[in-house]
């Protein structure tokens, strides 16, 4: 009676079955965020050997040690491809609970209403503390009345210098003002047959990446007093004369004193250009520091941060990147549990000193990782703007990364390069 | 009313017994993927290019305005001009050089496996891992190519730097990374030509050149025109070198339209931008598929 399974048959019920889950799988819907209160996942881009290290040697066991039952998975990437990532996962409903972000998320994230505001439960917890970071990081994260972001570092630039190569040229303490700056570069720069073997200055390096020009510029931009976008967010304020005096001043560092080269030496890798001994003088973070440690201990005693520089005023800019609480995210208060434990002082000590990296609290200033070095880092924060809160700052950013290009290349006038950006950018401003 | 239902069910049982139906069950499989993921996307991609789309709000009709946007933006005219530029420098020079590569590697000469492997690898490279060590070829200070330059006295060049080299430089990677899958296609296609005709021109006294110019050649046409064609879409779509390598940069000499589309789906969240951008990179590279079918085809009828 039982018939064997015919050729035919077998093929036909495979087909069938084939054209069956393929239709089902098309079916699928996306799934919304799957967290509960014991499950917790998080992106990460801030990512480096150290910083995965104390995640998971130490700063999720402590979390779930204080949350029996809990689970965390983590999405380890990098800023390379962490912007297409975050955005797909948005589109199709499956974001983390809880995600870092850079200097620029908050406006974005709350306009396109991904992130939870934070202040109901900020406002609650007097314990957790937001007072303890500084006002200027509690307006970077707070759009329209919204806290939407709690940071957990922020990327502060001042002057880095060879105090050795200083010395070597004469002068003995670090520059202050733009005068002693461009002295102390023109003394230090060394030029050979091939071009620059020292720059007094390194600008920006020869890199394939878009922003190499535009973020030293900002902080050129910030010590003329300039601004990038109007108080209102509406206008741009690039072809001000304390924007256009800051970019005279950067292109005649290159083509009239002859101080940094453009586009300026490469890096050695991870040995970055100051630190391989090829400048004298760089803007840059506290990752300086740790590059060197790391890299070039012998410079250990040579290489020194210095309080920003006065322009017409002394200046800086600070990155501030933070935690979100997606509005995907299935259970808010847990999540919001959960990104409260990572930005607590203790959790943020240990981030923190993984890397080197600035930290967002007070409280921290005089933490045990926190090198002299470091303090005078962080005594820039006093200095430092941060970026216009608007939400499409990286299409505006575009036109003036294009025009640097060709002012600093000598292709361009200053001023009309900046009159170009302008109009460009108010261009984007107005179909906005 | 009972031999009419067996009649049906017996006509039933046939249909879904026959061969046809389950080919047709095979063939739903594909055709149902190929729908779901090639051409409904198309036609949604269509449908975007008409309207405002940021992701967090329904799109909204806008009519022509990304149209008038792709051809009246400066940055977005010139990625154009970029990627028309790029694909007419590579195209002819790759196909003509693998084939020359197919040719050589055709002939009976020693270590000729050794060499084909050798030539096919970078195919087999993943593009981030060959564009870090063009990287290195052409960095400017520790750089194996101006280190080559300078032992015969020739400055150091900015290779991806200078607005007038990027694209050149991007150029040759792209060529080094093709030659290998298209030198595979040529010798394939060279097995089909019948060895008497060679043989034929050479006692007629025709030379290799002559015989490589004159009987290899338009015999190849068919092929020619199938490189050409999927080397253009290739480069068309080619995103990683300029993402790891140039980023569009320097004076967005090396801007190509795929890095535009790019830039405005993921860096500005302006979709419909995006999606007119690859509307009219599709249209560019139907009108270079007629044309190089054109060129190819008449001449081969003549």
């Amino acid at each position: 009676m039982n018939k064997p399974l015919s050729r035919r048959d077998f093929l036909r019920i495979a087909a069938t079955t084939a054209a069956a889950s393929s239709i089902g799988a098309l079916a699928v819907q996306p799934v919304a965020a799957q967290a509960d209160a014991g499950a917790f996942s998080l992106a990460m881009v801030d990512w480096s050997d150290p910083v995965q290290t104390a995640f998971e040697e130490t700063i999720i066991p402590r979390f779930l040690e204080e949350n029996p039952g809990a689970s965390v998975s983590i999405n380890w990437t990098n800023w390379g491809r962490y912007n297409e990532e975050m955005t797909t996962a948005f589109a199709s409903g499956v974001t983390p609970d809880v995600f870092q972000g850079g200097a620029v998320w908050a406006p974005q994230m709350a306009r396109r209403n991904w992130a939870v505001p934070l202040n109901d439960f900020i406002n609650a917890d007097a314990e957790w503390d937001w007072a303890d970071f500084p006002a200027g990081l509690q307006a970077d994260v707070t759009i329209r009345g919204d806290i939407v972001a709690v940071p957990y570092r922020q990327d502060l630039r001042t002057l880095w210098y060879n105090k050795d190569m200083l010395a070597e040229a004469g002068i003995d303490a670090p520059p202050a003002t733009w005068d002693e700056f461009l002295a102390a570069a023109q003394a230090t720069t060394v030029r050979g047959d091939m071009g620059f073997e020292v720059e007094g200055y390194h600008f920006s390096d020869s890199s394939g990446n878009w922003q190499r020009d535009w973020q030293p510029f900002l902080m050129w931009l910030h010590m003329a007093d300039g601004q990038f976008l109007s108080d209102d967010l509406t206008a741009c304020e690039l072809n001000s004369d304390q924007a256009v005096a800051a970019l005279e001043w950067l292109v005649a560092l290159v083509n009239e004193h002859e101080v940094t080269s453009y586009p300026g030496l490469e890096p050695q890798g991870d040995l970055n250009v100051l630190a391989g001994r090829n400048a004298a003088m760089q803007l840059s973070n506290a990752d300086m520091e740790r590059v060197i440690n790391l890299y070039a201990p012998d410079e250990v005693e040579s290489i020194y941060p210095t309080l920003p520089l006065t322009g017409a005023v002394q200046a800086t800019h600070s990155w501030v990147n933070k935690f979100f609480v997606s509005s995907q995210t299935s259970d808010v208060a847990a999540s919001w549990a959960f990104l409260r434990f990572l930005t607590r002082q203790d959790m943020l000590e240990v981030y923190s000193a993984s890397n080197n990296n600035t930290p967002p609290r007070l409280s921290l200033l005089e933490a045990d990782y926190m090198s002299d070095k470091h303090k005078v880092v962080l005594e820039s924060a006093v200095y430092a703007r941060t970026f216009p809160q608007h939400h499409n700052l990286i299409a505006l950013f575009r036109p003036i990364a294009a025009e640097l290009e060709q002012a600093l290349s000598g292709l361009k006038a200053p001023a009309d390069a900046l009159a170009d950006a302008t109009a460009a950018i108010d261009e984007i401003l107005a179909d906005d | 009313m009972e031999s009419l239902s067996l009649t049906r069910r017996d006509s039933l049982y046939r249909l879904v017994n026959s061969q046809a139906f389950v080919a047709l069950l095979f063939l739903a499989v594909p055709v149902l993927l190929l729908a779901a993921l090639k051409i409904y996307p198309v036609f949604y991609n269509l449908y975007l290019s008409f309207t405002r789309y940021e992701l967090f709000e329904p799109p909204r009709f806008v009519g022509m305005k990304n149209y008038n946007y792709v051809f009246s933006n400066t940055v977005t005219r010139q990625s154009i001009i970029n990627t028309l530029l790029f694909t007419l420098e590579a195209v002819p020079i790759g196909t003509a050089l693998a084939l020359v590569v197919a040719k050589l590697l055709d002939q009976s000469i020693r270590g000729r496996v050794f060499l084909r492997t050798l030539y096919y690898l970078p195919v087999v490279s993943s593009v981030v891992v060959s564009a870090m060590i063009w990287r290195w070829i052409y960095s400017p200070q520790h750089g194996l190519l101006n280190y080559f330059l300078g032992v015969v006295g020739i400055p150091p060049q900015n290779w991806l730097n200078d607005p007038n080299l990027a694209l050149v430089s991007l150029v040759i990677v792209t060529i080094w990374g093709s030659v290998g899958s298209n030198m595979v296609i040529f010798l394939a296609g060279l097995q089909d030509i019948p060895r008497d005709v060679v043989e034929a021109a050479r006692v007629d006294g025709a030379n290799p050149l002559q015989s490589f110019l004159l009987i290899t050649v338009p015999l190849m046409r068919p092929v020619i025109l199938f490189v050409v064609v999927t080397f253009t879409i290739g480069i068309f779509r080619n995103f990683g070198l300029i993402f790891m390598l140039t980023q569009g940069g320097p004076f967005n000499r090396t801007n190509t339209m795929v890095w535009e589309v790019y830039q405005n789906v993921f860096g500005y969240l302006r979709l419909g931008r995006g999606a007119a951008i690859s509307v009219v990179m599709l249209v560019i590279v139907l009108i270079l598929t007629l044309i190089s079918f054109r060129v190819l085809r008449e001449r081969q009828g003549a």
